[in-house]
């Protein structure tokens, strides 16, 4: 039982604790109590901090720093000098800097429509039925998690023009095969042709999908005597688009980035045939010391990644299907 | 209830108790007896320096002695038993080279009671990663690198001129003069030849395929006329393919250093800071290797290189297939090792491009230096342990790397080394045109420009002189750069 004077906490309508003197009239306002709202926000942010701190110090820092280093002469191992749009202008005039994007550009234009059209044709050929198709779908996911350094080593031995397997192949039909990886002319399309062995994943992104098309659609088709190829062409491919449209993207998006194969199994050459975008960047950031020119270059990456993904938003809306739409 | 004791009065009680330590504090102490002692320690300072005529101030780190009053328990004390020290020591090796690096640390730890040396194996990305843990702040406090410049010209290193000075043991004259070359930036040294100094640039041919090509393997090409015609007899191509190289014109002289001292004219001038790239001499050469390009096609060339990857002998010539080619002071060992059994060759200087008949050698080396950091005094006393017989016996004694130290290739038995490696160990002495490490702080722009050069010029992208222009203008732009002019 309280004695007089002695004070009780109290929630209030608001919240926050009034101290009432019993007997007395006397009240007096302390620290307020959080609202529900604020105090699960603070829970919340609790719960998930240490993704939000690895989130806030390793992706929106750098990516901030990036940005600032952009507009500076910054060899990393000395303070940042501010240039302003130097680095930028001075990129608009270096010829391996066009050199690097007009290769990436042509590996990105090549590679990733191939990509998704075998992912797709695959992926209708795995959806069927027939014996083995567990296996056959593991396989074909298999080289996905092989390590891209294995991967290379594999398709060095491959593409070897004396004793590679594939020129042996082309010479038991009577095609003496080309230089691959020694050849300018060639070693772009060599990675492309080794990025296809990689398409597992879109793969099996088109199996989901394509599990999902409603088999009445089929049977409606069948009943208006549609074939094979009208079912594929007027159905299949249409109740897949949205995947078509993730895969495009995704593999946009990794195709302007592409590093590792050409650093391990050309490192750029020859004479800077498969040197790069992000080769390059690396290169500046890491061999050459101009980490501010190689950030600009980044930034530069971006923008064009992100415009490219934008349009491609822009356009999905006149092909992209998403079931429920008129 | 009352009387309890409220926060506020706890707060206070823990203030009025924390004055009342402090104050305590201040209070009289018993004196320590003290003792003058000289003590050097690394220091940043602000010096002031003429820079294109006109005084600037610039910070530099400096090593200072300076006469100090400690206690005297501090000035009897054992240094390295005052305070534990960890010392980070990165180099490129695995395999033996990186157990050889394991052992020396080990030994130097055993001998230095309170220091433990963490040797690390870094791999190709040395250069990349030691500026990355640099911009980090956690850089190693020693590294093995190919040469100072870089690094120095951007303040990572500290100078070792003084301790140098110092030291009772280090003697600067064991070492060839050319092997200083990359130890340079600035009028100062930054680190110490080490591990590997015998040099890069040697002519070796296959003695079965130039005794195939009835060339008297006895007497080497001397111009590179010779080195062409030689080539010439020794090639043979199956339709377009290359079948037998004669000469691979993308060796080490495709490293700028090396074709500065085949031209006889210095890439890049460390006393004036300007680059010579575009002299007729780099021109010349470029020309001069693109004929070899010609002859066998670049295609079939860079096709007949990449053919060999990932089969079980993947270099060319350890498979018996280039007649004539350029190494480093590796070459002997590696072909033993490597080559195809009953393969025998022969090195010499390489030709030289001036027509003078000089006997070029390139003194490359890797260098051992400090980071900026806390331990650069006692990274130093690991420095001073690499200068020593017994550390560079230690090193050959594991993994076959040779020091050109003076002292330790006089105490070396030439008849028991790996074929060819003699010419290495007398080149320093016996070549008459024997030059360094050109100390450029754009030494590894340059050198990958130099090689993609080449490869330009060969394949007919480019012409000489405009490869050379552009390079040129390259390093210019970035040491304009860097010296802020």
């Amino acid at each position: 039982m309280l004695t007089k004077g002695e004070r009780l906490p109290q929630a209030d309508l608001a919240g926050g604790y009034r101290h009432m003197s019993v007997g007395t009239v006397q009240q007096r306002h302390v620290r307020p109590r959080l609202s529900p709202t604020t105090r699960n926000l603070l829970t919340m942010l609790a719960f998930i901090s240490p993704w939000l701190i690895g989130f806030l110090w390793f992706f929106i820092y750098p990516t901030a720093s990036s940005l600032y280093y952009s507009f500076t002469d910054y060899n990393i191992l000395q303070p940042a000098k501010w240039i302003g749009v130097k680095n930028y202008t001075d990129l608009m005039h270096d010829k391996a800097f066009w050199n690097s994007l007009y290769n990436t550009t042509y590996y990105t234009m090549i590679s990733v429509p191939l990509n998704v059209t075998l992912a797709f044709l695959l992926g209708v050929t795995l959806n069927r039925d027939m014996p083995g198709r567990p296996i056959l779908r593991t396989l074909v996911y298999v080289p996905v998690v092989v390590p891209v350094t294995a991967t290379a080593m594999i398709w060095m031995w491959l593409f070897n023009s004396n004793w590679g397997m594939l020129n042996n192949m082309l010479a038991l039909v009577g095609i003496q095969g080309p230089p691959w990886l020694g050849s300018p002319v060639w070693a772009k399309p060599s990675l492309i042709l080794m990025q296809t062995w990689l398409i597992g994943g879109s793969i099996l992104i088109f199996l989901a999908a394509l599990q999902d098309v409603p088999r009445p659609l089929y049977e409606a088709a069948e009943v208006d005597g549609a074939g094979a190829w009208r079912k594929l062409w007027n159905i299949t491919l249409p109740m897949v688009t949205p995947a078509v449209l993730f895969s495009l993207l995704t593999g946009m998006i990794g195709a302007f980035q592409v590093f590792a194969s050409a650093w391990i199994m050309t490192n750029g050459g020859p004479v800077k045939s498969t040197e790069f975008y992000v080769l390059y960047l690396y290169n500046n950031g890491f061999r050459f010391f101009r980490m501010g020119y190689a950030s600009a270059m980044a930034w530069i990456l971006f923008i064009i990644v992100l415009i490219v993904s934008l349009l491609t938003f822009r356009s999905s809306a006149r092909w992209v299907y998403y079931g429920g739409q008129d | 209830m009352q009387g309890r004791l409220t926060r506020r009065q706890v707060l206070r009680g823990s203030v009025v108790a924390a004055g009342a330590a402090a104050l305590a504090a201040c209070g009289a102490t018993p004196t320590p007896q003290v003792v003058e002692k000289v003590v050097t320690s690394v220091v940043e300072k602000e010096v002031t320096k003429i820079v294109e005529g006109t005084p600037q101030v610039v910070k530099e780190t400096v090593v200072v002695k300076e006469t100090v009053v400690v206690p005297q328990e501090a000035a009897t004390a054992q240094p390295a038993a005052e305070k534990p020290v960890s010392l980070d020591y990165w180099y490129i090796w695995g395999g033996d080279g990186g157990k050889a690096m394991e052992q020396v640390s080990a030994e130097f730890s055993k001998n230095n009671p309170g220091v433990t040396m963490h040797p690390l194996s870094v791999g190709g990305s040395i250069l990349d990663k030691t500026i990355a843990a640099y911009a980090a702040g956690a850089p190693p406090a020693i590294v093995d690198l190919i040469l100072c410049a870089p690094l120095a010209a951007r303040g990572a290193l500290v100078p070792i001129d003084d301790f140098i000075a110092a030291s009772s043991t280090f003697k600067t004259d064991n070492y060839f003069d050319a092997q200083w070359d990359g130890t340079k930036w600035a009028g100062r040294k930054w680190g110490i030849p080490a591990n590997e100094g015998l040099g890069w640039l040697g002519l070796f041919w296959n003695e079965q395929l130039v005794q195939g090509a009835n060339l008297d393997a006895k007497n080497p090409p001397k111009t590179y006329d010779d080195l062409f015609t030689w080539s010439q007899a020794i090639t043979k191509m199956n339709g377009s393919k290359i079948d037998i190289l004669g000469y691979a014109p993308a060796g080490m002289i495709s490293y700028p250093d090396c074709s500065s001292v085949v031209t006889g004219v210095r890439y890049f001038d460390g006393e004036n800071l300007k680059y010579h790239i575009t002299d007729d001499a780099f021109v010349e050469i470029l020309n001069k290797e693109k004929k070899f390009y010609d002859a066998y096609g670049a295609q079939n060339l860079a096709d007949f290189q990449n053919s060999f990857a990932g089969q079980p002998v993947a270099d060319p010539v350890n498979a018996g297939k280039t007649g004539l080619w350029t190494n480093g002071s590796w070459g002997p060992g590696s072909l033993t090792l490597n080559a195809v059994k009953g393969m025998t060759w022969g090195v010499d200087f390489m030709v030289d491009a001036t027509g003078k008949g000089e006997k070029p050698f390139f003194a490359g080396t890797h260098t051992l230096m400090l980071l900026k950091g806390p331990n650069a005094q006692v990274g130093w006393k690991f420095l001073e342990y690499s200068a020593t017989d017994a550390y560079n016996k230690m090193v050959y004694d594991t993994c076959g790397f040779i020091m050109g130290t003076k002292s330790f290739l006089a105490s070396l038995n030439t008849a028991n080394m790996y074929k060819g490696l003699d010419f290495f160990v007398n080149g320093l002495s016996k070549g008459t045109r024997v030059w360094g490490l050109a100390p450029d702080p754009n030494w590894y722009t340059c050198l990958w420009a130099w090689i993609d050069a080449f490869q330009a010029v060969g394949f007919g992208k480019t012409t000489p002189q405009e490869a050379a222009a552009n390079l040129q203008k390259q390093v210019e732009d970035e040491l304009n750069k860097l010296l802020g002019r």
